[in-house]
């Protein structure tokens, strides 16, 4: 495992902004992530790899807003998206700059806004800000680099969630499962015989 | 060390470049495939939801790299940014052995008559190189036909009354439809439509000695663990390399046409896999590296007698980058229409390709291939909020009970889409970047509003509750169905190769890719890509007399 990071981590040097949608990971993969993360989380509580205790507090909070837990099923906390969040950061100063940025920046606005950290500001006053910056429409030189950062958090956590079996399972999604064996369904083989005209 | 000469070095394994090298092989040719990317397997993909070819979140499986392959994009507003091979905005295709086929949807289209006579059946478009191709349907026909049987192709166009003539029916019978196709067919019969099983460069049933599809589903983006996905790695490479007269060589990357002092080439200059620069001489130089990366690798051989690039004298190369402009309509409904059978796209129409009220030319519709839930997400409506509890109950609502339809609009070509090279960024070789620039023309634009009309109104038909559509926006088309850019034709002063893929000023030069489309069609490219390949292959080993083309 550790090994795997060492590579991944020497191949993101070079390169400059950093546009939605690509992070420089090459080598990297979603399961290899999740996979991760659920063995540092065997070994005892996670402790951050790459945030500080108030940024990744944070984080979470964000990841929980964004897909909260319901009677139905667990959101993106429980699915493990701030350790995926967390796992990818520590892997790519890029990301890393873009989410220490975006989350000081939240903590910022809502001091100014609200006169407390994000974590602490009421639930009412958090949903008011996630939804300014939650819209393109809202765009303002002053609220630009939240919206910016909005669209991270949320395709992060977005991803994290799906790919989780808490996410895939919520969804009554089969999900991308290891297979045990290569086989051609029954049906399909019939119904080509049958249109073929050999069957 | 010199390299020994060859007969031909083909430049770039993909759909274009493995056909050509499979065809000079087998006519006894001695030929040198260089592909800048890897052999990649399913194994080294492993299937991973975000780093394939279409969700790239965490890179590029199949290539280029993040690292070493910049490329600098204009946006409509001059804005200028230098991208990495997997950011959105860089157009791009693939980088391995097999290139775009190796984990393609595998849509295997032919063009229709009109398609290669857009501007003699509509006229000029005011602000459009809109132009007629100098071959026709009916000269490709023996050669879609070529690449239907050789490659493989299963599905069933005989409910296609649009269809251009074909002497020969697909080698094999279509996939059983999903549920959606279940769904949308009685709904395009009822609307009047002409419904039919999309032709697919897929096994339905054992062929060419592979396996027939198990319907998995993570199939468009993603290699085939089972080979049951038609591509030029598993098909005409492996017969190339066999014949014993093809070498492929990975992970080498050509930064330049080489060229004699009579303005002829002589071979291709590139780096291998340890970096090393090399000189391979050649008796003639096939390029295709698709669209971006074939104008680059032209407009980067310079030389005295070119000294705009090679074949570049009339400022063509490297114009008219063209894609598709994809229109979408989604649609929810009251039951599920989630089955998880896979590739997932399954049923089209061709109703809307031309006759058009007021309208030049159109495209094919067609169900989607997949939206795994991390896709589904981009296309929540507004209303649903896009953080919270409302985002996440519509997914657990919707995302089994939803379905796209969407389809290739064939573009209006602009002069000024287009593809240079940078005066600045270079990638990790030194060679110069693609420079992109441009965007679309209005009338593109206008077709795709009405085509999403289209889409909508089947999936209502098809009884939706709920529907929206989606049309792009204004900037620069290209990405996996980029052409255009080495148009061809019989005026070497408003083209760049003749119908025979051959550079107009430098007979032993062929660009045999998607540069080439004069205009791409309202279907996705690659089964006319392949068509060409076979009938450029076969005027090539007809005019070449043991070292040099007869002329
Ligand atoms: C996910 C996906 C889905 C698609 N689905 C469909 C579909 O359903 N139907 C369809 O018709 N089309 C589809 N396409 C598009 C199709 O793959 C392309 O149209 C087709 O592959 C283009 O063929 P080409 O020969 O022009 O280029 P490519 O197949 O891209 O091949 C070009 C090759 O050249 C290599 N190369 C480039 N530059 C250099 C260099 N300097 N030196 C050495 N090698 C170089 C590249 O690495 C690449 O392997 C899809 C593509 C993708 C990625
Ligand atoms: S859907 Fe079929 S062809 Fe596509 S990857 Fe799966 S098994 Fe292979």
């Amino acid at each position: 495992m550790s090994e795997n990071r060492e590579t991944s981590r020497r191949g993101f040097l070079g390169a400059a902004g950093l546009a939605l949608g690509a992070l420089p990971l090459n080598a990297q993969h979603a399961h290899h992530a999740h996979q991760a993360v659920r063995q540092e989380k065997a070994k005892g509580p996670y402790r951050p790899r790459f945030f500080t205790p108030q940024e990744y507090r944070t984080l979470a909070k964000l990841a929980d807003l964004i897909i909260p837990a319901d009677e139905h099923s667990p959101g993106a906390v429980e699915a493990g998206a701030p350790e995926f969040i967390d796992f990818l950061a520590s892997n790519s100063p890029e990301l890393a700059a873009v989410f220490t940025g975006g989350l000081a920046w939240l903590d910022g606005e809502t001091k100014r806004r609200y006169s407390a950290a994000f974590v602490d500001a009421k639930p009412g006053d958090q949903a008011a800000l996630l939804d300014l910056i939650a819209y393109r429409r809202n765009d303002t030189p002053e609220l630009g680099p939240g919206i910016e950062f909005f669209e991270w958090a949320r395709k992060l956590t977005v991803d994290a969630f799906y790919t989780s079996p808490e996410g895939i399972k919520d969804l009554g999604f089969q999900g991308n499962g290891a297979m045990a064996e290569f086989s051609v369904p029954r049906e399909a083989v019939e119904y080509a015989l049958k249109r073929s005209g050999l069957g | 060390m010199a390299l020994e000469r060859v007969n031909a070095v083909v430049v770039g394994s993909g759909a274009g470049g493995g056909i050509v090298a499979k065809e000079l092989a087998q006519a006894g040719l001695r030929v040198v495939l260089l592909e800048r990317g890897s052999w990649v397997t399913a194994y080294d993909c492993r299937k991973d939801d975000l780093r394939n070819q279409r969700t790239t979140v965490l890179g590029n499986a199949f290539g280029p790299d993040d690292e070493r392959h910049p490329r600098v994009v204009v946006d409509e507003s001059g804005r200028e940014r230098t991208l990495r091979a997997s950011e959105p905005g860089y157009h791009n295709n693939a980088g391995c052995v097999g290139g775009g086929t190796a984990s393609y949807g595998a849509m295997a289209w032919r063009f229709m008559e009109k398609d290669f006579r857009m501007r003699s059946t509509y006229g000029a478009v005011p602000g459009s190189t809109l132009e007629d191709w100098p071959l026709s349907y009916a000269d490709l026909e023996p050669y879609y036909e070529k690449a239907e049987w050789e490659i493989g192709v299963s599905g069933d166009d005989a409910g296609n009354v649009f269809r251009a003539p074909r002497r020969r029916p697909l080698p094999m019978p279509p996939l059983p439809p999903n549920r959606e196709c279940q769904v949308l067919r009685p709904a395009a019969l009822r609307l009047g439509l002409h419904p039919f099983d999309i032709p697919m460069l897929r096994n339905s049933v054992p062929y060419n000695g592979r396996p027939a599809c198990m319907r998995c589903r993570w199939c468009v983006g993603f290699a085939c663990e089972v080979d049951a996905k038609c591509g030029t790695q598993n098909t005409v490479i492996p017969a190339a390399l066999k014949t014993g007269n093809c070498e492929l060589r990975c992970d080498c990357v050509a930064g330049q046409v080489l060229l004699d002092e009579r303005g002829r080439a002589a071979g291709v200059a590139y780096f291998d896999a340890r970096g090393r620069y090399r000189e391979q001489p050649a008796d003639l130089v096939v390029v295709s590296c698709a669209a971006i990366e074939s104008a680059r690798l032209l407009l980067n051989s310079r030389s005295r007698l070119f000294p705009k690039g090679l074949g570049n004298r009339h400022d063509w190369v490297g114009r008219n980058l063209q894609g598709h402009t994809y229109p979408r309509a989604a649609g929810l409904f009251d039951f599920e229409l989630y089955d998880d059978q896979g590739p997932g796209a399954g049923i089209a129409v061709c109703d809307y390709n031309h006759g058009n009220p007021g309208l030049a030319g159109g495209g094919m519709l067609a169900n989607e291939f997949i939206r795994l839930p991390y896709q589904f997400v981009a296309q929540v409506p507004r209303s649903a909020g896009r953080w919270g509890r409302g985002h996440k109950e519509f997914m657990r609502k919707w995302y089994r009970r939803s379905m796209s339809v969407m389809g290739p609009v064939q573009e209006m070509p602009m002069f000024d889409s287009r593809v240079e090279v940078d005066p600045v960024v270079k990638d990790h070789w030194g060679i110069p970047v693609a420079r992109l620039s441009g965007g679309k023309h209005p009338h593109t634009l206008e077709v795709a509003r009405y085509m999403a009309g289209k889409a909508e109104a089947w999936l209502k038909e098809a009884g939706a509750i709920h529907t929206w559509t989606v049309v792009p926006g204004p900037g620069l088309s290209g990405g996996q169905h980029q052409a255009g850019t080495c148009r061809m034709g019989g005026d070497p002063r408003t083209s760049v190769v003749n119908r025979y893929c051959q550079v107009h000023d430098v007979d032993n030069v062929f660009v045999i890719d998607g540069s080439v489309h004069v205009t791409n069609g309202g279907f996705n490219p690659v089964l006319t890509i392949m068509a060409l390949a076979y009938y450029a292959s076969a005027h090539l080993v007809k005019t070449w007399k043991g070292t040099r083309m007869r002329s």
